[in-house]
């Protein structure tokens, strides 16, 4: 026998299973493999499965899924560091984190929470936030003795948005949900220092958000007026 | 914070917007309330149109070649690597085909280069007053302590003593935020000489670190056992 916890008595950490090597003896072989139903077959669909596949055999550490998701998804993941971060160098970095991080945690991917596209630009996005807050503590010396007013910080974030339809879908929302949308989303501020900049409390700040990420869905899932004129 | 409070911050989550420990509770929470993370669906989808909100670019080609490098040790694409690299690897080939022996020089090259990196990682981690030591705790009788940094999210378990946990099993190191074990690598112990696991991770989003017995020889996905060790690391 081996090293079994069949004595173990101290406390076990949440998300392990409180009983020695039970399941492990339990358990069938699982032949990996992605059993999403395939509802509708549009092209769309078909690929996005198909990305979910992709993301459970990189799970399994296959390189080869790896080299496809990346030729996939380096170009939008860096766009967003570049968005972000505004220095190559700095971006290339974080592209690199971004996809070591899905080669590291693919296997906290779950279909059932949603697409894989929306799983990859998050970590892309969550890790070019951190990039953007560590540059923000790093001191650095003002080039000027003017503190930049509320709207030039908004202006600021704002300017990060290219797209036409993103920007016509933002410009949807009433002006509060989009200062506190833009600024949480493409400033890298948290809500406490949205709340703090427009003196605003908290509370109103999380209700802005939920609200005008509500509002952002309706609009953005409706065809684009140009087009369905 | 409670389950009302919780919900308030999803939409927060979905876009990054959350200060670290208001982040560190979410994420316990969420990996308790199946109807929380089904509610931050609906929020992350809604986010998700964002991203391309951002002018698209395509990176250099040079990224490519590093990223992927960095998932296959010992492979190079694009034949940019050193020139040694390249003639260890035809010479492993030539002494393959010639003897006969299926043992790739390149592999082990490669495997001791990783133990000489993870080693003096470790090293390097000692010797940094501002890394922190946990001695991992629990039934099995052996000296097992993690070394890490928690600003440089650089990490090392340091491992003797440890028992040969059987044919086809391995040792599994897991990182412990709420109650989502993450894998952190799978090793099987050496007889008389420390076993050094490098490990990477942003710690101060962790709790624990723990060990579990596991299939080799990759280990699981999810714990199958309880924890054999287990050290807090006072994060979350």
């Amino acid at each position: 026998m081996s090293v079994a916890a069949a004595n173990w008595t101290g406390p076990v950490p949440a998300g392990f299973p409180d009983r020695g090597r039970s399941r492990l003896r339990r358990r069938t072989a699982r032949v990996g493999g992605v059993a999403r139903p395939m509802a509708g077959g549009t092209v769309s669909l078909l690929s996005a499965a198909d990305d979910a596949a992709l993301l459970t055999r990189i799970a399994q550490e296959d390189p080869d899924a790896f080299e496809t998701l990346y030729a996939r998804y380096s170009g939008p993941a860096y766009s967003v560091a570049l968005g972000m971060l505004r220095d190559a160098v700095l971006a290339q970095e974080v592209t690199q984190d971004v996809f070591l991080a899905i080669w590291r945690g693919a296997r906290e991917f779950d279909p059932a929470r949603g697409s894989a596209r929306t799983w990859i630009l998050s970590v892309a996005h969550h890790k070019s936030v951190d990039a953007v807050r560590r540059l923000r503590r790093t001191p650095t010396v003002p080039l000027s003795d003017t503190v930049p007013s509320d709207a030039d910080v908004i202006e600021a974030a704002q300017a990060r948005v290219d797209a036409g339809h993103v920007r016509r879908a933002l410009e949807a929302l009433s002006i509060e949900q989009r200062a506190a949308i833009v600024l949480a989303y493409y400033g890298g501020y948290t809500q406490q220092e949205i709340a703090q900049r427009l003196g605003v409390p908290l509370g109103t700040i999380k209700t802005r958000i939920r609200d005008g990420l509500l509002r952002l869905r309706t609009v953005l899932s409706a065809p684009a007026p140009e087009t369905a004129r | 914070m409670t389950h009302d409070e919780i919900r308030e911050s999803l939409p927060g989550y979905a876009l990054h917007a959350l200060a670290p420990d208001e982040l560190r509770e979410v994420e316990a929470h969420l990996a308790a309330c199946a109807e929380c993370r089904r509610e931050l669906a609906v929020f992350e989808e809604a986010a998700a149109p964002l991203a391309a909100g951002f002018a698209q670019e395509e990176p250099p080609a040079a990224l490519r070649g590093r990223v992927l490098d960095a998932v296959r040790p010992g492979r190079r694409t694009g034949g940019r690597g050193p020139g040694w690299m390249v003639a260890l690897a035809a010479a492993a080939a030539v002494i393959i085909v010639l003897a006969g022996i299926a043992v790739s020089l390149e592999q082990r090259f490669v495997a001791l280069t990783a133990r000489v990196e993870s080693e003096t990682q470790a090293l390097a981690l000692l010797a940094d007053p501002a890394s922190r030591v946990v001695t991992l705790s629990g039934p099995a009788a052996a000296s097992v302590r993690f070394v890490f940094d928690p600003t440089t999210g650089r990490g090392a378990l340091i491992a003797t003593g440890l028992r040969d946990p059987g044919p086809d099993l391995v040792y599994q190191v897991w990182l412990v935020a709420g109650s989502t074990p993450r894998s952190a690598g799978v090793f099987r112990p050496a007889s008389g000489t420390p076993v050094i696991v490098a490990v990477g991770a942003d710690f101060p989003r962790y709790q624990a670190v723990a060990i579990s017995v596991e299939r080799g020889p990759n280990g699981a996905a999810r714990p199958s056992a309880a924890p054999i060790l287990v050290g807090r690391l006072g994060g979350g």
